[in-house]
């Protein structure tokens, strides 16, 4: 519970491990983009075959990607039955008078499904290949142009690396405070939901005042080490472009142009 | 170094100023301990080292710089660095190197530059092994290291410690005071801010503090002459000088610089052959 930090990444030093942060994110955006563009199931192969391509690369396990699909079970399921039912078409397969199961229905049933399928595991290659700090450096960098619109992108990368780093930390308080009012004879197992949650407010209490001396500590620990904002600030890791993801970005974008080539040849 | 001139300190809504009328100076070199019971204002007085806060009366300079200078303070806090008493909420990022980079990362030094001093810096704590561990992995001891190696990344000529032992077990104190002791060997400038008597044995002078006014400062061996002061003060002397004390008042001759065992024990062993 203490490692939630690292989210679901798995360390590994595989050729797309090593990639840096940014060209990981540019390769999930245009994956995104492949995903959307394909309007008709047989063509999903494309991006299937990339998703195929990054896994294997990165060697790791499908297990992983499997894992990150549980949460969505429901909601594919959902999407599927619905598609069934409220997708209209010609060829009837079955007719039950109130309601017609035709092939258009179960096509495009199964092409939702597998669309959303194949963007969470797209998703799901990124933040398993990239550590949560190295995806927040790379998400500095990426958005630093939007610093002359005045969007605050230090502040905001300075504000997760102190999320990610504090998480663990109040989990280990949170723990601590709840021995502290079980002890005292609190009782956070029995009723019904609304009883339970209500309980929580003990706990929860003392949480946001811990949450308050710490961020008062930080500030002043922060000043004492010289900081002064994201001017003139430097990094000791920089972030760099090697060959290798010119190579990966290049391959994308073949993907890409042969997605569009094919799309526009059987329109 | 380090010059409090009539210092006078008054919280907001206090009805006494935490410290009044303070008058230090700190050396280069010098390792200073300030004890004192809770509310006697060392704490106080580390902050206003480096110009976390300001006096309301008097003026503290750091080698000539007063802390009420705005334009000098990033100069004053590279000079002065100061670990806190909570090892959990002084890091700032989730892995250690990184933690350690955060101060010359903000002072805008090259990369290069960077990471020499970070390793340097673990080194010199004897951190190098766990450059790349999670912080929430360490102990409180680790921690407070790792505080401390941000800190010399820096490159300080002083370092304050504001009763950054409090908080920890007696090996991770031990640790830390051998670290410290060590630091100080390579020609640190130390304000170690503490509660525990015993820490300051080692140090070239202590500084003795209650109600906001420095009450004795001398040498270990002067200050721990006054052990009826020290109580009055809710100080608590070491346990041998307590010792050495009880032994003198049964007559043994035992001299004012006896302040550790081993110390003690030297003295006893020629004395145990008369009986």
């Amino acid at each position: 519970m203490r490692d939630i930090t690292l989210g679901q990444f798995v360390a590994g030093d595989s050729f797309i491990h090593k990639l840096d942060p940014r060209t990981k994110i540019a390769m999930m955006i245009l994956y995104i983009v492949m995903v959307f563009l394909v309007k008709e199931i047989w063509f999903l192969a494309i991006p299937f075959a990339y998703l195929v391509l990054e896994l294997v690369l990165s060697k790791i396990s499908l297990r992983y990607i499997v894992n990150s699909l549980k949460p969505i079970r429901f909601l594919l399921i959902l999407m599927f039955i619905l598609n069934l039912f409220f997708t209209k078409g010609e060829h009837v397969w079955l007719d039950l008078r109130f309601w017609k199961l035709t092939g258009e229905a179960v096509l495009q049933s199964f092409f939702l499904s597998i669309r959303i399928v194949l963007l969470v595991a797209g998703a799901s290659m990124l933040t398993l290949t990239t550590s949560p700090i190295a995806l927040t450096d790379g998400l500095e960098k990426l958005l630093s142009p939007l610093k002359f619109l005045h969007f605050p992108v230090h502040e905001l990368a300075m504000m997760m690396t102190i999320a990610l780093r504090f998480v663990p930390t109040l989990i280990d308080e949170s723990e601590k405070i709840r021995n502290a009012q079980m002890s005292r004879g609190a009782d956070f197992e029995s009723g019904n939901i609304f009883k339970r949650v209500k309980s929580m407010i003990p706990i929860l209490i003392p949480l946001f005042v811990s949450s308050f001396r710490k961020a008062d500590d930080l500030a002043i620990a922060m000043e004492s080490r010289c900081y002064h904002g994201g001017d003139g600030r430097t990094r000791m890791h920089q972030l760099k472009f090697r060959k290798e993801d010119v190579f990966a970005i290049l391959v994308t974008l073949l993907f890409v142009a042969s997605l569009i080539v094919i799309l526009v040849l059987f329109k | 170094m380090i010059r409090f001139d009539h210092v006078t300190y008054q919280y907001e809504k206090a009805f006494s100023p935490a410290l009044s009328d303070i008058n230090l100076e700190i050396r280069e070199g010098e390792f200073v301990a300030v004890v004192g019971h809770n509310g006697s204002g060392k704490s106080t007085l580390a902050k206003h080292v480096n110009g976390l806060l300001l006096p309301t009366e008097g003026t503290v300079t750091v080698c000539g710089m007063p802390t009420s200078n705005e334009d000098d303070i990033l100069k004053i806090r590279q000079k002065v660095g100061i670990a806190f008493q909570n090892p959990d909420n002084q890091l700032v990022t989730t892995v250690v190197e990184e933690d350690v980079a955060f101060g010359p990362e903000n002072l805008g030094i090259v990369p290069e530059e960077i990471r020499t001093r970070v390793d340097e810096a673990l080194a010199s704590v004897g951190m190098t092994a766990y450059a790349s561990t999670a912080v929430h992995h360490l102990s409180g001891g680790q921690k407070q290291r790792i505080a401390i190696a941000g800190i010399l990344a820096l490159k300080p000529q002083i370092l304050v410690l504001d009763e950054a032992s409090a908080m920890l077990d007696p090996s991770g104190r031990a640790d830390l005071l051998k670290t410290v002791e060590a630091l100080h060997k390579d020609g640190m400038t130390v304000l170690m801010v503490t509660q525990y008597m015993e820490e300051t044995t080692g140090c070239d002078r202590v500084v003795v503090m209650k109600g906001g006014k420095i009450i004795l400062d001398g040498t270990p061996a002067e200050v721990f002459k006054h052990t009826d002061l020290l109580k009055e003060s809710n100080l608590v002397p070491p346990e041998t000088v307590l010792l050495r004390d009880s032994l003198r008042s049964m007559g043994y001759a035992l001299s004012d610089q006896v302040l550790t065992a081993e110390q003690l024990a030297e003295e006893l062993c020629p004395l145990l052959s008369t009986i």
